[in-house]
């Protein structure tokens, strides 16, 4: 491809500008190079994770494919192909990825934007996905690669990425271009592992989509994982006992209802479940006590605790008014 | 007959996204029990529903076939249909390496790593 001279123009006023101010360009970069975090090694690579090239376009199933292999879903890049790829597009969207990856059973687990956070999950033995542009911001050129590791003597990253096995690339080359997408990047980890930067209530919500998706026993282990690192999590106690009621564990459901219970006295539905479960198991004075609470709490799931309860009292033998 | 597949298709959607409802009526699911009461307050089944059937669309026009297109609309959450309705078109797709363009983004980057990294 031919580069015009207004472009050539464009990029010597760039570079003029950015010799000026790197930092407000490449505030990452920046930051690792005059501040190196203490907890991270001087440098990582993961060698278990698998290369594949791409075909045309496809990145995004060859980028998926290594992080899926890598947490130890054996899958191919074209296996993949028909959940992520667009083809009128030629292409495959970030939300795609992330559903993707749990539809393998995994935990998609999107990045906070930082590069440290990134070469944290490496250093933890986690690939990561990012997305990068390799045009202009009014030109974009999205591209997914795979980091695999980094070294911060040389300053540099490790990427799989297109056709390129083991490629190493400067901070600055990568920040630059991955600041496009807002310094995109996502984890898929196997559910009894949480990755070591994620954020209690992102992951939460991470695992409750895992659930929703029909991988309940895949959630189970994953919301019992989030309790271990945040043992009073709201949703990791009801995620519990959901997951554990549809796996027909009914003692293990309502140990974990119970807890929330005692964790949360304000959530009606922590006393709603476990009441429903309590009922299952004969204890209806129990069950009706928690439903009768459930209702007392209001708010805006009244009219299914309120439902709950009355078929506890038609149970129970007592008249609903 | 191809209406009937269009009402089949239809009626999968419907059904797909009432039965996590209609098992188990009085548990309280995971996503509700966390939902702020702001969130349950917003929650609409039905322009959900719309939603979902539109972006089922959508990935067809853009040659996906009609079974695929259900699956992988069916394994997103809610709030990533939301984010994707009517957007698919100007959302970021993962392509190429495109190393044509990418040289001249690179040979600055490189300038700039030199001059000021090292």
């Amino acid at each position: 491809m031919r580069i015009s001279k207004a472009r050539l123009t464009a990029g010597f006023l760039f570079l003029s500008m950015a010799l000026g101010g790197c930092a407000v360009i490449l505030p990452q970069t920046e930051a690792l190079k005059t501040q190196r975090p203490a907890d991270l090694p001087a440098s990582a690579e993961l060698t278990q994770v698998p290369f594949f090239a791409q075909e045309q376009y496809q990145c995004g199933p060859a980028a998926l494919a290594m992080a899926l292999n890598a947490a130890g879903v054996k899958v191919t890049p074209e296996a993949l192909v028909d959940q992520v790829y667009i083809p009128a597009r030629k292409g495959s969207l970030q939300i795609e990825m992330l559903v993707s990856a749990r539809r393998h059973g995994l935990v998609s687990y999107e990045l906070a934007p930082q590069l440290t956070d990134a070469l944290r999950e490496i250093a933890a033995g986690t690939p990561v996905i990012v997305l990068e542009n390799y045009g202009f911001r009014i030109f974009p050129i999205w591209h997914y690669a795979v980091l695999i590791g980094y070294d911060l003597d040389q300053g540099q990253v490790l990427r799989h990425s297109g056709i390129h096995e083991r490629q190493t690339m400067p901070f600055g080359v990568f920040e630059y271009l991955w600041k496009d997408e807002g310094h995109w990047a996502m984890v898929a980890v196997p559910p009894d592992r949480v990755p070591v930067t994620a954020s209690e209530a992102r992951y939460a919500e991470a695992v409750v989509a895992l659930e929703k998706s029909g991988q309940v026993e895949n959630a189970h282990t994953a919301y019992n994982a989030l309790l271990k690192r945040w043992p009073s999590n709201l949703a990791g106690q009801m995620g519990r006992g959901n997951t554990a009621y549809a796996l027909k564990d009914i003692a293990d459901a309502e140990s974990a209802f119970r807890q929330a219970t005692r964790d949360h006295p304000d959530a009606a539905a922590a006393f709603n479940n476990l009441a429903q479960v309590l009922a299952e198991r004969g204890k209806l004075e129990d069950a009706l006590a928690a439903a009768e609470h459930a209702v007392s709490l209001g708010g805006p799931l009244l009219t299914a605790t309120q439902a709950t309860r009355d078929e506890i009292r038609q149970k129970a033998g007592i008249k609903t008014e | 007959m191809r209406l009937f597949y269009k009402l089949i298709s239809q009626l999968l959607i419907v059904s797909m996204i009432l039965l996590p409802f209609s098992t188990q009526a009085s548990m309280i699911g995971t996503d509700q029990a966390v939902a702020s009461a702001q969130d349950l307050a917003n929650r609409d089944k039905v322009r959900d529903f719309v939603s979902r059937g539109e972006v089922v669309k959508q990935f067809e026009a853009l040659g996906l076939n009609a079974s695929s297109a259900l699956d992988r609309v069916n394994a997103m959450t809610q709030q990533e249909v939301n984010q994707l309705a009517g957007k698919i078109d100007s959302l970021p797709v993962g392509a190429d390496s495109g190393w044509g363009w990418a040289a001249a983004v690179i040979i600055i980057a490189v300038v700039i790593y030199l001059v000021w990294y090292k």
